[in-house]
């Protein structure tokens, strides 16, 4: 049967979930790159922003079959198991980096082939612990450890950010595998989430859910790094080859990110034998001013996280979307309690459940506001999800669990001042600690 | 607190601090892996009359003390979160003083008619209208009303006996917290004597949970 067959076959069949990679997801289901864009006002900006990347400029699949210079063209990856053995790696940019060391197989590919002299991205996720490790402009050394300018790694199962104003291995200081259209994604008939794609100028800022830029630009006029865009919903794509209108639905219905300074409107990808390259070459029958940017502000529920709101807004919140608990032996982080608020609405009844055995929610259905109690041990990271379907709302809670290192409290005891007099009645005393293994 | 026993590190116990959701925003944010990170603040509120005397003026609450924050964890680790030496001069304050009881530090309250209690006491010689009209009570900062006061405790009374309002310190105040956005406030009660004299008391934080 003709891959592009089985495409048309299962476009009507596949369930709408969050993208995943082996048996791990690719970042929680509520995590920004999963989050759909398309009904989303337009950025201010939008205009403006298209025309300094280049309104008349083609869309480009920056990924395919085959070879280009002797080389596959895309950005590769490659998944091994939670038994790779960990290599040193030693980087440019050190101080913006995750240590080593990194499940780098030797047989690791390079964007660009083992020669390239461009970006040398390379990808690896761990399969049996859900870690992405990403490296840029990565080198293989005889004694089978690494340099690269930059690492990042990320675990795929949270929805946590880079430190504000580090770069990764890309330079938005966000994922690029999330980013990617893969193959596999197309012949299911459905990519669910944002693509990454470049600009050949980018504004010397950054927006959520970026963490980096990289430009010495100071006209608004230009994108920060970040900035999401869409393709119109009025552009008709029924014309188009199935593998690119797979590509052409997501980019309007979950749009791409702009990551990286590079040429314009090439969307990114990892290459695959399947690629029909002559499908994708129909992306350069779109010009820039098929895009449009999007404001996509309301999604952020924290600027140190990639989590989105969900459902309809307003109506159901949880007053925390994450969690985080530590094992360490027996001991393992007391249950913690989000509540449950519905507004404008009374009597609505809800389900919450866990997606992995080791978590727990109590209650799992209720009527009106509630107190959940979510409780953890040790194993895999997952989330409780709070549906309330007669308002079509829900609200999800990552639960990120983790071994913890013993250890004593540390903290900081901050007022009253030290040395101070003169003090009469009530005093408050006040200060912090770790709560790690409480 | 002032008959309690010294323990086998010398220290004699005060009380258990509370930890206080969403009061430490800084600490949630250096620290976004870590267990609860969102309860990492404490606060606990000492209140000196009580203290012992310690090489002070004559009578209790009167000295220099040091305080130790000693942090415990589950698995039994301690760590002293390190010392802060005060110098308390009860004899000579000058101010009202006294502290909210309700809500506790860090206490989640719902409702029309959360009834916020607390009590106020001024020196010697002074005295706090039984009105209630120069005691204020503040949520985030902004006046929302005051107490009413004048009520009877016998702890207080018995505690601080001989001061102008030592059987009317306690006042209450009923807080409609349905008008609070469900999250994090503060509160506290601002205290003038007759002579004008004033002081806050009681700040703290607490949540909103309707």
């Amino acid at each position: 049967m003709p891959r592009g067959t089985l495409a048309l076959l299962c476009l009507a069949v596949v369930p709408a979930q969050a993208q995943i990679i082996g048996s791990c997801p690719v970042f929680p289901a509520n995590n920004v790159w999963n989050a759909r864009v398309d009904t989303l006002p337009l950025d201010a900006k939008s205009a403006a922003y298209v025309n300094t990347i280049g309104p008349t400029s083609p869309g480009h699949a920056d990924f395919g079959s085959g070879l280009y210079n002797g080389a596959p063209i895309g950005i590769p990856y490659i998944a091994v198991p939670g038994s790779q053995p960990k290599v040193a790696v030693s980087f440019q940019y050190a101080s913006e980096s995750d240590p080593g060391p990194y499940p780098i197989p030797p047989n690791a590919p390079i964007e660009g082939g083992s020669s390239s002299t461009g970006d040398r991205h390379v990808l690896v996720i761990d399969q049996t612990n859900c870690i992405l490790y990403e490296m840029f402009a990565a080198y293989p050394q005889t004694d089978g450890s690494w340099t690269a300018g930059s690492g990042a790694v990320f675990n795929l199962t949270a929805n946590n950010l880079r430190p504000s104003t580090w770069t990764s291995a890309d330079a938005a200081g966000l994922p690029i595998f999330p980013g990617l259209a893969r193959y596999d994604e197309v012949a299911a008939g459905a990519i669910k989430h944002a693509l990454r794609f470049t600009a050949p100028q980018t504004q010397k800022a950054f927006i959520w859910p970026a963490r980096h830029q990289a430009s010495s630009i100071t006209d608004t006029n230009y994108p920060p790094m970040g900035q999401r865009f869409r393709l119109k919903a009025s552009f008709n794509i029924a014309s188009f080859s199935p593998q690119t209108r797979v590509v052409l639905l997501a980019l309007q219905q979950y749009g791409m990110i702009l990551t990286d300074n590079g040429s314009a409107w090439y969307v990114s990808g990892a290459p695959d034998p399947g690629w029909d390259n002559n499908q994708l070459h129909e992306l350069s029958q779109l010009q820039g001013t098929d895009f449009e940017a999007v404001d996509e502000s309301s999604l952020m529920v924290d600027p140190n996280s990639a989590a989105v709101s969900s459902g309809t807004p307003g109506v159901l919140s949880l007053s925390r979307t994450s969690l985080n608990f530590g094992y360490s032996g027996s001991l393992v982080t007391s249950p913690q309690t989000v509540p449950v608020t519905f507004n404008g609405v009374s009597g609505v009844s809800w389900t919450a459940s866990s997606n992995q055995p080791n978590i727990t929610v109590s209650p799992t259905a209720g009527t009106g506001n509630a107190v959940l109690q979510i409780s953890a041990r040790a194993g895999l990271s997952g989330a409780v999800t709070v549906s309330a379907p007669a308002v079509s709302a829900s609200g999800q809670v990552q639960v990120n669990v983790a071994s913890a290192v013993p250890g004593n409290p540390y903290g900081s005891f901050d007022t009253p001042a030290n040395n101070s007099s003169g003090i009469a009645g009530a005093l408050p005393v006040t200060g912090w600690r770790s709560i790690a293994s409480k | 607190m002032g008959n309690e026993p010294t323990a086998s590190n010398g220290l004699v116990f005060i009380g258990n601090a509370t930890f206080v959701d969403d009061s430490r925003s800084d600490v949630q944010a250096t620290y976004p892996n870590a267990p609860l990170n969102y309860r990492g603040g404490w606060g606990y509120m000492l209140l000196t009359n009580l203290l012992p005397n310690s090489g002070g003026a004559a009578g209790p609450g009167n000295g220099s003390f040091n305080l130790h924050a000693i942090a415990v964890n589950k698995s039994g680790g301690t760590f002293d979160l390190g010392t802060r030496t005060v110098t308390v001069d009860n004899a000579q304050a000058s101010k009202p003083f006294g502290t909210i009881d309700t809500p506790a530090q860090g206490a989640t309250i719902s409702g029309n008619a959360y009834v916020n209690f607390g009590w106020a006491l001024t020196q010697s010689g002074y005295n706090i209208p039984v009105d209630g009209s120069t005691i204020t009570v503040m949520v985030d900062g902004v006046a929302v009303g005051h107490p009413t006061y004048n009520q009877y405790r016998s702890d207080i009374a018995t505690f601080f006996p001989g001061l102008a309002n030592s059987n009317g310190a306690v006042g209450f105040f009923y807080l409609d917290t349905t008008t609070l956005a469900n999250s994090v406030h503060t509160i506290s009660w601002v205290v003038y004597d007759n002579q004008g004299r004033g002081d806050g008391i009681g700040s703290r934080y607490f949540t909103v949970e309707n």
